[in-house]
């Protein structure tokens, strides 16, 4: 992939993650953001705080990702841990800002003045399935990083001209 | 060898990611249009109380039309809890059952007081809590809610 290329998906990845929801949030009515702060359902400034750090993060490892060749340990390991990020932030995203309920969402607020009420969303099916996806995503990760490899060994001249040249080039 | 394991693992990355896209719209989809469409309802909520003319017990039913108007069938379940002020739980009555899509249900349940607590029954100083128990998509996404309310 060229460097152009290569510095798309950062930028995509980052705007859906760092910048969209901002912008989404300034679109709902000020009422309903004074409601939901005030029955306290979620955390909305650490949510997109939190947001804007995966979005940085996973867009610097897709940019590692990217401008790496796919047969370099730098690769692997940035291809991994984008697959393992992306999983961390849906398991924040189904824990509605807490990752480590695993999906199982439990609130108590008062609805009224002499009504209070808890809520508990079960959701760990997505999160398992999410699981899943990570899970192949690793091992494909993996699976091309050994491809690349084994390639790259069996044809050794593609990667030697640059270190003849250098040698000739020493002093 | 590997470049014909990671294109399968890709197709099944594909149809997992597909898998769980589509599942969570429609069980979201599902469920938000079966909660309006309860809610919005004729009568969703029907309350009766009543004394037995022989025992001088008293019966408060409730009733409760659920319609499914999602994708899945639904499990719904209903305990009410009758209690008194200093947390004494005098009545209670249970009702659960599958709603098919498209299809409704009614959840009917009757409370029961012995004639004394009937008579002595002060409102104000009662309260209900209702759990009520929601699970779609084969019984996997679950949704639960205890209300405590105070007349």
């Amino acid at each position: 992939m060229n460097k152009i290329g290569g510095l798309i998906f950062p930028i995509l990845i980052f705007t859906a993650l760092g910048v969209m929801p901002r912008v989404a949030l300034t679109m709902v009515p000020v009422e309903m953001l004074s409601t939901i702060h005030a029955m306290g359902l979620v955390d909305l400034d650490r949510i997109l705080n939190a947001l804007t750090i995966f979005g940085l993060a996973l867009a610097s490892l897709s940019a590692l990702k990217n401008l790496t060749e796919k047969w370099t340990t730098l690769n692997l390991a940035s291809s991994v841990a984008s697959s393992f990020t992306w999983f961390i932030l849906s398991l924040f995203l189904w824990g509605a800002g807490d990752p480590w309920s695993f999906g199982e969402i439990s609130r108590t607020v008062n609805v009224m003045e002499n009504t209070t009420a808890s809520f508990i969303l079960n959701l760990r099916f997505f999160v398992l399935l999410q699981a899943g996806v990570s899970l192949l995503s690793i091992i494909n990760g993996i699976l091309v990083y050994i491809g690349a490899r084994d390639r790259m060994r069996a044809t050794p001249q593609a990667s030697e001209p640059s270190e003849v040249d250098g040698g000739q080039s020493a002093p | 060898m590997p470049k014909d394991k990671t294109r399968i693992l890709t197709i099944i990355g594909i149809a997992l990611e597909l898998a769980f896209l589509s599942s969570f719209l429609t069980v979201a989809y599902g469920s938000l249009n079966t909660l309006v469409a309860t809610v919005q309802g004729e009568r969703p909520i029907e309350m009766d109380m009543d004394r037995d003319p022989i025992s001088g017990d008293g019966i408060i039913a409730l009733g409760v039309n659920v319609r499914n108007r999602g994708f899945y069938r639904i499990y719904v379940r209903l305990h009410v809890r009758l209690m008194t002020g200093p947390g004494k739980q005098i009545a209670d009555g249970t009702d659960s059952k599958y709603v098919e899509p498209g299809d409704e249900g009614k959840l009917s349940l009757a409370l029961t007081l012995s004639k004394d607590d009937f008579d002595t029954l002060n409102l104000s100083d009662a309260h209900f809590v209702v759990q009520f128990d929601f699970r779609t998509f084969f019984d996997l996404v679950s949704f639960g809610m205890e209300l405590e309310a105070r007349p």
